[in-house]
């Protein structure tokens, strides 16, 4: 333990004398602040997005509240579809709400993926898929390069500063042939190299890398880059992060036990960067979609649309089938072919929705597949691994993505199931009184209990 | 006798110059060297397999996608013309759904394809966003290392370089071996020459099989893909990556030849790499976001929104109906010879278009903008200004994606005149709205986009500067490093 202590105390001794090295750690702290900066802005300006929609969404509502509904026994053509005080107006146009994903407390250690996948969508009782909304519009060169944040700089850099700073372990003793005259003195050989391995690796690796990521943690909590409640979380991260580190600082002790001189020691680290950083990671991409392909979203798209065709065709059948399962609802004097359009809208939506679930379902396994070819491919791939554990953790990967797409999707059909019987009757009422179009059938004021998505 | 001895002297070969004979010689030594080490060859090994994987899987995807896309066009357009008789309005409002041509050298490079929708429905009334983002699909694909051809060039042909010149000439000033060669009258420049030579071999050897998968790609897709000068595009690509690759062994060897030792070099080296290759070109695009930042999304939504309002009704829609009215002295649209229904969708139609041309044109100006300033911090980064350039010269960048955009935007608008035309030359009989069939549908003439030829778009302009400006700087550190070799 004494010789541990000693050898310890040499090398910090070694390092304070290294200007180099300190200027080495100060250039990846500062190069850690900015991409902590960098993540912290992204998060903001999603955060000032969703305000954005949330607004609009209040305000549409308060609109609603504040319209005076036309006469009763107005029974002009248009006139609904910009009233959100009748029900239809309301439901098929201007019933404005969203599902948003609220950025996580540790969003701004790592973009990851939410820059693309949509934070929010609008939800509508048509309960069709909503596609194209929840973008931001951003340079399309921006997201092809990568986003400079935490992530990036621990998976890509720190481990290039860390083995520049670890690379003379053992092998400077070694090639300055020091090492054979301390093994003379301490008497066995083995042990002695662990110790001034061990020695080594701590002071010139593990406790800069550690020190940099707490510094980088106080600098996200004085900042308010991530709240002060998730300091617990925050220090979960930058445990995964440090984790990480030592997965290089055993590949730096592997390579320095063997190399003869310091030069020898970095090139095969960097070679072994560069087959962990960029080899192995693209190469299980490569092998993830060859074993199983992206599905096309043109078949998608074709799929999409002959179920548009099919329901269109048989869209007589469809609300027939919907009658039959909803007696109660079915209007008694009109025959279906000769009913309106806002009567039947959205039992055709609703059989369209069914109608294009297969392709959905299928397009989604086919992804879901992907992704799970992927994963088990990743433990082949160290830095896809912490990449995924990072980005998961900070709340912007896939999983978190998905489970806001299920509960949004979940949400729409809920309005849909709202809306649809409510207009059903009111058509049904509509058809019995015989008064077509009649503003006081389609009577609604009742907007707080229209069912609203809980973000999280 | 002396007179025949003077005419008759033998014909000597010009000898090769001393130069040439040490250039040659360094070449044929360090192609034997790497040859010899384990570490080399590893090196290529590695390096040669990326590049056939990332050629091979690129051209595989291309192809593939190539084929989808025509293969879904072809399916739309029959769906619109079998979509049996219906009122033209109807039409337009079932509308056609476009989907993106992949040019064949997007094999070499595909820029920004998997960032921007793929797809776009022209319908009526309405500029629809492009949907479905490849990336969407594949996040962790993508941000996770997928290899493309681009890549190689920009990344592992650059450490492939790195790695096997490192010590070009810090090996030898260590080992001493330095001023053998120089006694025995090699000159400097002569050994970089040679030595240089064979690294950029290397460098386009792992970028052939690259350029061989865009060569296949132009044979296999049809129609060229939609490209008018491809051959030309091909070349100056070509002289690009020559240039780009050629930048990193000049810089390679003046790292060597400036430091004392190969442990030094090669620190600098991987240091510069980092820096240029991935701090750099992201803190740039970056910067260029807080220089001329773009609108949100909500904001350019609710401006586009608000001014288009209601498209069935116009705010002089009475006034321009009185006046056809007046025009034809009737007193109703029903006895109107033409349909005003029609006069009023193409209105509301022209109405809108110069909307979204206002909008859309603000936002892609904002674009270009931002696109200016990344290509004027490209001056700072040669990989970041090879990114620019090898993506506009491949077709997929973002000036390009523009011009697609705003074709299928023309076509969109084709149609709904088209349409209209035939709904204003057609009052309804009796109430009854007129009916068209496929006649009218296949007037309109199936979609096929051209990509704009080189030099009638914006291109990088600083990003050719940017590479002529690196390569003439290694090459004057190269010279000046060796002269005090």
């Amino acid at each position: 333990m004494n010789l541990l202590a000693t050898l310890i105390r040499a090398e910090w001794l070694q390092l304070r004398r290294e200007p180099a090295a300190w200027a080495l750690l100060g250039s990846v702290w500062l190069v850690m602040l900015l991409a902590l900066a960098s993540g912290t802005s992204f998060t903001r300006s999603q955060q000032l997005s969703l305000a954005e929609v949330q607004r609009k969404e209040a305000e549409a509502l308060q609109r609603a509240k504040a319209a005076r509904p036309r006469s009763a026994g107005d029974t002009t053509g248009f006139a609904y579809y910009y009233d959100p005080t009748d029900l239809r107006g309301y439901a098929f146009n201007l019933h404005e709400a969203y599902a948003v994903k609220l950025p996580a407390p540790l969003s701004a250690l790592a973009i990851g993926d939410a820059d693309l996948l949509p934070a929010y969508q609008r939800v509508r009782a048509d309960a069709l898929p909503a596609e194209g909304e929840g973008y931001e519009h951003e340079h399309p060169l921006r997201l092809a390069l990568g986003r400079f944040d935490l992530v990036f700089v621990v998976l890509w850099v720190m481990p290039l500063a860390l083995l520049a700073l670890v690379h003379p372990v053992l092998s400077v003793e070694r090639q300055s042939r020091r090492l054979a005259l301390m093994q003379l003195h301490a008497g066995g050989g083995a042990r002695l190299m662990a110790r001034v391995l061990a020695a080594g690796l701590l002071v010139r690796g593990l406790l800069p890398m550690a020190g940099l990521l707490a510094l980088t943690a106080l600098a996200a909590l004085v900042s308010q880059a991530v709240p002060l409640a998730a300091a617990l979380s925050l220090l979960g991260w930058m445990g995964m992060a440090l984790a990480y580190l030592m997965f290089w600082l055993l590949v730096a002790a592997a390579v320095c036990v063997r190399a003869s001189d310091p030069a020898t020691a970095a090139f095969r680290l960097f070679a072994v960067w560069v087959v962990v950083a960029i080899v192995l990671p693209a190469l299980t991409a490569t092998l993830t979609r060859a074993l199983a392909p992206t599905p096309s979203r043109e078949a998608f798209v074709a799929q999409l649309r002959d179920a548009v065709d099919a329901v269109t065709r048989e869209r007589l059948r469809h609300i027939e089938a919907f009658y039959n399962d909803h007696p109660e609802l079915r209007p008694p004097n009109t025959p279906i072919a000769k009913l309106g359009w806002t009567s039947t809208y959205l039992i055709r939506q609703r059989a369209l929705g069914k109608a294009q679930a297969p392709a959905l379902a299928h397009f989604q396994d086919a992804l879901n597949r992907q992704r799970r070819v992927h994963r088990q491919l990743s433990w082949a791939s160290p830095l896809t691994l912490a990449r995924r554990a990072l980005v998961e953790a900070s709340g912007n990967g896939l999983r978190r993505h998905e489970d806001f797409v299920r509960r949004a999707n979940a949400h729409q059909a809920a309005l849909a199931a709202w809306f649809l019987p409510r207009v059903s009757s009111a058509a049904r009422r509509e058809d019995e009184t015989g008064c077509k179009g009649c503003a006081a059938l389609y009577r609604f004021d009742d907007f707080d209990a229209v069912p609203r998505f809980e973000p999280r | 006798m002396a007179e025949v001895e003077l005419t008759q002297q033998p014909v000597r070969a010009k000898a090769p110059s001393l130069w040439w004979l040490a250039c040659t010689a360094a070449a044929r030594a360090e192609a034997t060297q790497h040859w010899r080490d384990g570490r080399s060859r590893l090196v290529l090994l590695i390096s040669l397999v990326l590049s056939l994987v990332a050629a091979v899987s690129g051209f595989v995807d291309a192809r593939d996608l190539h084929r989808q896309r025509a293969e879904a066009q072809a399916v739309e357009q029959q769906r619109w013309l079998g979509q049996g008789t219906k009122w033209a309005h109807s039409a337009a409002h079932y509308g056609i759904y476009a989907f993106k041509p992949i040019t064949p050298l997007a094999v070499l490079d595909p820029g920004i394809e998997s960032f921007v929708g793929s797809t776009v429905w022209l319908e009526a009334h309405k500029q629809n966003d492009f949907l479905y983002r490849p990336a969407q699909d594949q996040p962790e694909l993508l941000r996770g290392g997928l290899l493309t051809p681009a890549s190689v060039l920009l990344w592992v042909a650059p450490l492939a370089i790195v790695f096997l010149g490192f010590g070009a000439f810090a090996a030898d000033r260590e080992s001493g071996t330095l001023r053998l060669w120089r006694l025995g009258g090699a000159r400097p420049s002569a050994v970089a020459a040679g030595r240089g030579a064979v690294l950029l071999a290397v460098g386009l050897g792992l970028w052939l099989p690259t350029a061989a998968s865009a060569v296949a790609a132009t044979a296999v897709f049809a129609n060229g893909g939609g490209l008018q000068d491809g051959a030309l595009r091909f070349f100056l690509l070509s002289a690009a990556a020559v240039t780009y690759l050629a930048t990193w062994v000049l810089a390679t060897l003046a790292a060597s030849a400036l430091c004392t030792r190969p442990r030094t070099a090669l620190g600098l080296l991987t240091g510069a790499w980092v820096l240029v290759t991935l701090i750099l070109p992201r803190a740039a695009v970056e910067l260029a976001r807080v220089a001329a930042p773009l609108p949100t999304a909500q904001a350019f939504r609710a401006a586009l929104d608000t001014e288009l309002g209601d498209p069935h009704q116009l705010a002089d829609e009475a006034e321009a109906k009185q006046a056809l009215l007046d025009q034809h002295g009737v007193k109703d649209v029903k006895e109107l010879p033409v349909n005003w229904t029609g006069i009023s969708l193409q209105r509301s139609e022209d109405r809108g278009n110069a909307i979204f041309d206002r909008h859309f044109g603000a936002l892609f100006e904002a674009q270009a903008r931002q696109s200016r300033w990344i290509d004027v911090l490209s001056l700072f980064s040669t990989p970041l200004a090879m990114v620019n350039l090898s993506s506009h010269l491949a077709a997929t960048d973002l000036p390009h994606h523009v011009h697609y955009l705003q074709a299928a935007e023309a076509q969109r608008r084709l149609i709904q005149r088209v349409l209209n035309d035939e709904l204003t030359r057609h009052p309804d009989v009796n109430g009854k709205r007129h009916e068209s069939g496929v006649e009218l549908w296949a007037r309109i003439p199936a979609f096929v986009h051209r990509v704009a030829p080189l030099g009638t778009i914006e291109w990088p302009k600083a990003g050719v500067a940017s590479l002529l400006l690196a390569a003439g700087a290694v090459l004057l550190t190269l010279t000046l490093a060796l002269r005090r070799l």
